[in-house]
């Protein structure tokens, strides 16, 4: 009878254990249209989030969608050219994104509202893979031909952070500024690694079988959330900022990537794939 | 969604010269030129579905991966394993690594040219025109469809394309009939993420709607107008055509093949909510209606870094790891499974031979942009159905996926292979005078 019981109760436990991730994984979805979508950020204070998605002519672009209303537009609708992966200093003052202008052309565009004026990065006919503001917005962090730069906004001067073989990129500055995280293939398939801002201090933070890419720190800079393919498909992990304490956030058969934090640090914006579409989802994060 | 749209007609009581011109080269059911005999009634493959990934796959990234590789060859991904012992792909095709068992994979490719337009018309006719590179032999969706007895109403050889393959430098030559003319030109079919449909070759008559051309009797009236306005050949077999063009659409099965609202939601959520992914589902659609060649276009545009007409070709001279990670890679797995899972489950992967390639690979080395430029000296396509030998690797390139390491594998034994299986015999080919000296790939097939 005792027995039996504690299978009872260890049951009841598992059930209630089972129906806890089960909520807590729950992502909640915020976008219905299933087309493809990527690089999702939020801005100001979490009351919107900047994406980039599939669209007619040209075919990806810039688009704003309000959280509270769930007005979705069009962010840059006079634009004629593929426009992908913004992102924002953390007065939003600065904006950036990549844009293609022409024949293995793409440069980082960065707008300087309170200047008037945009800023093309390189100058030079190269391609920019991954563009990034620092927090002060003073300077871009971007990859380029599989090496990470920095580049200061009002003097231009250009500094070559990584200098490796394989490819370094999707870089990524910690809130403080004083850490940059980044994917990098320098000892294998891609993994997560953070360096000072200048370069030094290197710390390597995944070691999985599979790709981690396009780190993403929390506003409080205590966490990293990362795309992995440890698991076959794409799933969305975070780990602290030293690489502990790794916990997997979405459970789910299809892609998810491209994970943002929104301010609070209670969750995330992900790009989901469910049943083939692709939406927005915002997933919680209890640490 | 069906759309039939507008074109430069005066309007739909009428169709002037041009428009009439027009529709004459756009419309390739030529029912009025010759056949050369009949295929063979032993033909493996009834459907040929011929997924064409424009712009040139890296065969190290996707199906040949080189993990022992220095660091500047093998890329960013990791290998995994396939249900084949002792091979894998690239970490981004884990749907088909896990379908392995329903196809084969060849490594060792060639072409004989490493321009876009030039490589891309070898692999799509089997070798190089009769004069060099200006008079290429016709697609072989084009042969198929005239040694192929008409079966239906629906185009013989059919393209679903979000336009002609082209590059920043000219277009593709032998995207259809080549010498042989417009009349074996394919058949367009444009579908987009959401499954819409366009048939560019339909838009005749301004104002033109779905609903009036379910009104076949005022249809007829307005082609036999036409007809009874000319009288010469070429507008007695535009009539013909476009007889047979209309029908497709104003008849139940016509119209039903193309609608892809017809699908499940799940079905279509399978292929991905992709233009590829659409694209394939419509294939198999069209499979089941008996279409004998159909050919699936990745993208219009070549290059994956354009301005606003790019759609994201497979040339990755700039953004190659990114661009694979973070669409081409996902998209293809996908799409390419849910097709082969489909053909299997209703019996039809036997009886269709699906190849997906493009005209060349990518350099082994990753260049100093951080991409891979054309490699036409090796690279991998798959080939699954239709008379095919599954769980095979067929060829093995060296170390560093530069060249084969066994016999390379020409694009006229690829091109004779797809035709093989489809039906099409040396004698007819020889009588045809297109494609001379293929030969079979046997390993593939036996």
């Amino acid at each position: 009878m005792k027995r039996v019981l504690s299978g009872v109760v260890g049951l009841l436990m598992a059930c209630w254990w089972l129906a806890g991730i089960a909520v807590a994984a729950e992502p909640q979805q915020i976008t219905n249209d299933g087309r493809l979508k990527q690089d999702p950020v939020f801005t100001g204070r979490g009351e919107q989030i900047v994406y980039s998605a599939q669209d007619e002519s040209p075919q990806l672009v810039l688009r704003r969608l309000n959280l509270d209303d769930s007005r979705n537009e069009r962010l840059r609708p006079d634009s004629t050219l593929p426009e992908f992966r913004p992102c924002y200093s953390s007065d939003q003052n600065v904006f950036s994104f990549l844009q293609m202008t022409g024949n293995d052309v793409l440069q980082l565009k960065v707008e300087l509202p309170l200047q008037q004026r945009t800023l093309s990065i390189p100058a030079s006919k190269k391609t920019v893979s991954h563009g990034t503001i620092t927090p002060d917005g003073q300077e871009v962090v971007y990859s380029a031909a599989g090496q990470i730069y920095s580049q200061a906004i009002d003097k231009g001067e250009t500094k070559q952070l990584t200098q490796t073989v394989g490819r370094n990129n999707h870089p990524s500055v910690s809130p403080d500024g004083h850490r940059i995280a980044f994917s990098s293939s320098r000892d294998g398939d891609y993994e997560i690694y953070t360096m000072n801002r200048d370069g030094s201090d290197l710390r390597r933070l995944t070691d999985s079988r599979g790709l981690d890419i396009r780190p993403a720190w929390s506003a409080d800079g205590q966490w990293l959330a990362f795309t992995t393919a440890r698991h076959g498909d794409y799933e969305i992990y975070a780990m602290r900022f030293d690489g502990s304490d790794a916990q997997r956030l979405t459970h789910n058969p299809e892609r998810d990537d491209y994970a943002s934090w929104h301010p609070d640090g209670e969750r995330l914006v992900v790009v989901t794939e469910r049943g083939g579409a692709t939406d927005l989802v915002l997933v919680a994060f209890e640490p | 969604m069906l759309e039939v749209g507008r074109l430069n007609a005066r309007n739909c009581n009428g169709i002037d010269r041009r428009a009439f011109l027009q529709a004459s080269f756009a419309l390739p059911l030529s029912l009025g030129l010759d056949r050369v005999g009949r295929a063979s009634d032993v033909a493996r493959a009834k459907s040929v579905i011929l997924l064409w990934l424009w712009g040139g796959p890296s065969h190290i990234d996707t199906f040949d991966p080189k993990p022992e590789a220095p660091t500047e060859v093998r890329g960013p991904f990791a290998p995994i394993a396939t249900r084949i012992p002792g091979v894998q792909f690239s970490e981004l095709f884990p749907r088909l690594a896990m379908r392995s068992h329903l196809f084969s994979v060849l490594r060792t490719n060639v072409n004989l040219n490493n321009a876009h337009d030039i490589a891309g018309s070898i692999a799509l006719t089997g070798g190089v025109g009769r004069s060099g590179n200006a008079d290429y032999g016709p697609n072989l969706g084009s042969i198929v469809q005239r040694v192929r007895a008409q079966s239906s109403d629906l185009p013989m050889f059919t393209s679903i394309a979000p336009g002609k393959p082209t590059t920043a430098a000219g277009d593709l030559k032998a995207f259809g009939g080549g010498r042989w003319g417009t009349a074996y030109d394919p058949f367009y079919i444009r579908c987009d993420d959401r499954g819409k449909i366009d048939l560019p070759a339909l838009k005749l008559l301004d104002g033109l709607t779905i609903d009036r051309l379910a009104d076949r009797r005022r249809l007829q009236n307005e082609i036999d107008k036409v007809a009874r306005s000319g009288g010469h050949a070429a507008q007695e077999s535009w009539n013909e055509n476009c007889v047979r063009a209309y029908r497709l659409l104003t008849s139940t099965d016509g119209r039903r093949t193309f609608d892809l609202s017809l699908e499940p939601q799940r079905m279509r959520g399978q292929y991905g909510r992709t233009m590829f992914g659409q694209s394939c589902l419509l294939a198999r659609r069209l499979v089941e209606a008996g279409v004998p060649y159909i050919q699936v276009n990745w993208s219009k545009w070549v290059e994956n870094i354009y301005d606003g007409r790019t759609d994201f070709g497979w040339d990755t001279h700039w953004l190659n790891f990114e661009h694979l990670t973070d669409r081409h890679g996902p998209i293809l797995d996908r799409a390419l499974s849910a097709l082969l899972d489909d053909l299997h489950d209703r019996g039809l992967l036997d009886s269709t031979l699906v190849v997906a390639m493009g005209e060349f690979g990518r350099t082994p080395k990753i260049s100093a942009n951080g991409g891979r430029d054309h490699w036409p000296n090796c690279y991998s396509s798959l080939w699954a159905g239709g008379g095919i030998q599954p769980r095979r690797v067929v060829g093995e390139s060296d170390r560093g996926g530069y060249e084969p390491a066994t016999d390379p594998i020409t694009p006229a034994a690829t091109a004779a292979t797809i035709l093989e299986l489809a039906g099409v015999r040396s004698a007819q080919l020889a009588a045809l005078r297109v494609l001379p000296g293929g030969s079979l790939i046997e390993r593939l097939v036996s």
